[in-house]
């Protein structure tokens, strides 16, 4: 069996294979194999990267079955336990999955009943000219759906192409499409994505936006807490962490919209529940950075490195299980339960909130295209006043401060970006990415340095061998990092320019400054 | 990519026996494999149930590269792929040579099918020929199966005779013994004075005279798809791991 290069898929209700055999005339004749009826799996991320590029992983026993959608089934042995695509041994399964994020495990989505019915088509001398697989689901009770991939064999292009006639006949209506087909395999799909769509006009007020915000964000982090729980894989803390600092940055930026004993309330249990998992988080990143921390070092320090990643691997362990009780203590769900109750979802809600829990600031009845295009105005300008005054001599604090005023503009415009041009924002937030990107890697760089240093003092006084190796090792690290951060820093200069150019600042009044005529007035107001 | 010979100057010694077990072996341990068969008789063919193509026996086949990888028929077996047999020979040693050369336009005919081949073995017809010449300039390996008796002795040493009055390198020939009883006292003494003589240069493989081998006519298949666990399979695995190991040895470019 070679590659095969030009393969067929086809989906229908069921495929009668005795028909088939029938239909298939000498010289060529058809073998069939069918399995018993089992459990089969539909494994992707949990952010659907399989499902989103129109494919569907099938998983049974040592099995694994790849439909690309409207191009090929295919057949791949998987021996070893595995939870990530690299982890794959199949390569050309690797291929097929490449784009599949490094960091996620696939995990089972749904569970159903199948049969397999693997076929070959023989020429007179039994040889196999093409192969046939068959996947065939009960979807419903008497429901089938079979998914039938054809194998081209090199060189036997006429025999391919005899049995691909086979199967001409047109689709079924609700199968031809992805979707469809989709939705019969697994019909109480949730899709999940860490960027939450909160769909509101441009007159709606600035509290009703920020509270579905809120609760959008809110709801998506308690999304990833199985998943923490669970170990899958360091994403869903991640995006965690992400929408609790995305509820905060609301709380913060949102000036006016609740009131602020509220606000400044509702900051500090946010705060609180981010601390519990501040600590997990960084070591998850010191190990996945591990690599490229032995890379930065000379071979001789890497064992005193390996010693260290050794004890961030057990303290992680540690770290993990105490997280994972805390989410699931009565206390941490109370809280959660109670911020979400906070969060009002009907008008009648909204109203009830308004006057007694989550109270309305002083702004909160604006118009939030208004609200949000002084708010970014306002934020754009002060960021850009930062980045005039920084070059190759400023001290660092200054390149710190304009990365804090840099990010809160960025998640401004990100929270708003459905009041405004796409194509516009698009292009504005690309021209802005460079600068962004060093700027985070900048501070990743001293936060880490940060950290390895205090690992180094916790060490110092030890009088073991391999202690000692490690902290010379580790301030070998260090060194490297800081490096890499004066470099960072050169290219955040270099980036600035084309940030505080005449042609951006155009960009940004004319998004979000040179708006209808009353705008102008309520931007002041809020300036 | 290397090239894998298998040759004797003696016929029904076991060459087309170990180039399609080789073959199968080579690429169930994971490497693209292209196994020739330059027999006439077709042989290796035969074993895989392909039917020899009418079209390869024009000359400037070797010349037309898209003909060339046209020809080329999918074998039962993943990663495996065979050229039938039954073509004329003028112009081989162009094609062998098109075969090493990365940026030759067989090569990207090639890789426009998504065929890097990490082998290609061939299955060599028993004489010194223009063929085989091409075959001694060419292939990195050449796997020589010698059934351990006097009269094969004699035909080794007039190979190795023929690479020293020609010039090829005699560090491609890899003699190994074929078709091996061990319960035969002329066997045993032969063996010894071979290994005696050619030391390091043997194969430590021995392929075992077994019923297996010759029921792959029966079979049309290789031998460890039929009998995985017999002495027979898993000679040609061991020797399949041997030779693996030299080839990755060989020049610069890597095989994966
Ligand atoms: N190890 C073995 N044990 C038993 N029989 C074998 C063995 N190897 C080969 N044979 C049988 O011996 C015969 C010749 O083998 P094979 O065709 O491989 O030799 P060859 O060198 O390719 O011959 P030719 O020179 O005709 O191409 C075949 O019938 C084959 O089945
Ligand atoms: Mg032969």
């Amino acid at each position: 069996m070679t590659q095969s290069v030009f393969d067929a898929f086809y989906v229908s209700s069921s495929l009668d294979l005795e028909e088939l055999s029938k239909a298939v005339k000498a010289p060529y004749h058809l073998q069939l194999t069918a399995e018993e009826t089992q459990p089969y799996q539909i494994l992707d991320t949990f952010d659907q990267q399989i499902h989103g590029q129109r494919k569907i992983l099938f998983s049974q026993g040592n099995r694994l079955l790849l439909l690309d959608w409207a191009k090929s089934l295919s057949d791949h042995q998987q021996a070893k336990k595995w939870a990530f695509v690299e982890e794959l041994n199949a390569e050309s399964l690797r291929q097929e999955l490449g784009y599949v994020s490094s960091l996620r495990a696939l995990l089972p989505v749904q569970t159903l009943k199948g049969r397999l019915i693997n076929g070959s088509l023989l020429d007179d001398e039994q040889k196999t000219v093409a192969r046939i697989i068959c996947l065939c689901f009960e979807t419903a009770p008497g429901k089938l759906l079979t998914l039938t991939g054809l194998n081209k064999i090199r060189g036997y292009g006429k025999a391919f192409k005899l049995l691909a006639e086979l199967f001409s006949h047109p689709a079924e209506d609700d199968l031809t499409a992805f979707a469809g087909t989709w939705a019969l395999l697994v019909p109480d799909f949730l899709p999940y994505t860490n960027k939450p769509q909160v769909d509101y006009l441009s007159q709606s007020p600035a509290y009703e936006v920020a509270s579905r915000l809120i609760a959008a964000y809110l709801h998506t982090a308690r999304l990833n807490e199985e998943g923490v729980c669970a170990d899958f894989d360091s994403e869903f803390l991640h995006d965690y962490r992400i929408s609790l600092r995305k509820v905060r940055s609301i709380l913060s930026l949102f000036k006016g919209v609740f009131d602020e004993d509220v606000t400044c309330d509702l900051k500090t249990r946010f705060s609180d529940l981010m601390r519990q998992t501040n600590r997990l988080r960084d070591l998850d990143v010191y190990l996945l950075e591990q690599e490229s921390y032995l890379a930065l070092v000379p071979e001789i320090l890497r064992s005193g490195l390996l010693t260290m990643f050794e004890e961030f691997a057990e303290e992680r362990d540690r770290t993990q299980k105490k997280v994972k009780r805390q989410f699931l203590s009565k206390n941490y769900k109370q809280e959660m339960t109670a911020l979400q109750k906070l969060c009002p979802h009907t008008p009648a809600q909204m109203k009830k909130a308004a006057a007694e829990t989550l109270k309305v600031g002083s702004d909160g009845d604006l118009p939030v295209f208004d609200y949000a295009s002084a708010l970014i105005w306002k934020r754009y300008r002060k960021v850009r006043k930062l980045a005039r005054r920084i070059d190759a001599e400023t001290p660092d604090e200054q390149v710190h401060e304009l990365r804090i005023q840099f990010k809160k503009m960025r998640y401004l415009m990100e929270f708003f970006a459905p009041l405004y041009s796409a194509k516009e924002m698009k292009t504005l937030i690309k021209s802005l990415r460079r600068l962004q990107n060093s700027l985070g890697k900048f501070n990743d760089c001293s936060v880490q340095q940060e950290a390895l240093n205090a690992h180094i003092t916790a060490h110092a006084n030890s009088k073991q061998d391999n202690d000692l190796e490690m902290v010379k090792s580790v301030g070998a690290l260090v060194a490297a990092i800081h490096q890499s951060q004066l470099e960072e820093r050169i290219k955040i200069v270099a980036n600035l320019d084309s940030f505080t150019s005449d042609e951006t600042s155009t960009k940004f009044e004319h998004l979000f400054h040179l708006q209808p005529a009353n705008s102008a007035q309520l931007a002041e107001k809020n300036v | 990519m290397k090239i894998l010979a298998c040759y004797s100057n003696k016929g029904g010694v076991g060459k087309t026996a170990t180039a399609v077990n080789l073959a199968h072996a080579l690429a169930e341990s994971g490497l693209k494999v292209l196994l020739c068969d330059l027999d006439p008789q077709g042989a290796s063919s035969f074993y895989f149930r392909i039917k020899p193509s009418k079209k390869l026996i024009e000359d400037a086949f070797f010349h037309d590269e898209k003909r060339f990888v046209k020809a080329i028929r999918g074998s039962d077996y993943p990663n495996l792929d065979l050229l039938p047999s039954n073509m004329t020979f003028r112009d081989f040693d162009v094609f062998l040579s098109n075969m090493k050369k990365s940026d030759s336009r067989l090569k990207k005919a090639l890789r426009a099918v998504k065929s890097h081949y990490d082998v290609v073995v061939l299955d060599c017809p028993p004489n010194i020929s223009k063929l085989a010449e091409a075959v001694f300039a060419s292939a990195d390996i050449i796997a020589v199966p010698v059934i351990p008796s006097t009269l094969s002795e004699r035909t080794l040493e007039q190979l190795f005779e023929f690479f020293e009055d020609n010039d090829y390198p005699k560090g491609k020939l890899l003699p190994f013994f074929s078709m091996v009883q061990n319960n035969k006292k002329l066997h045993k003494e032969t063996m010894a004075r071979l290994t005696h003589l050619y030391g390091k240069r043997l194969l430590n493989t021995h392929i075992p005279f077994a019923a297996e081998i010759e029921k792959m006519g029966v079979h049309r298949a290789p031998v460890i798809t039929f009998a995985a666990y017999k002495p027979a399979a898993k000679a040609y695995w061991g020797l399949q791991k041997e030779l693996r190991k030299r080839l990755l040895r060989i020049g610069r470019t890597t095989v994966r």
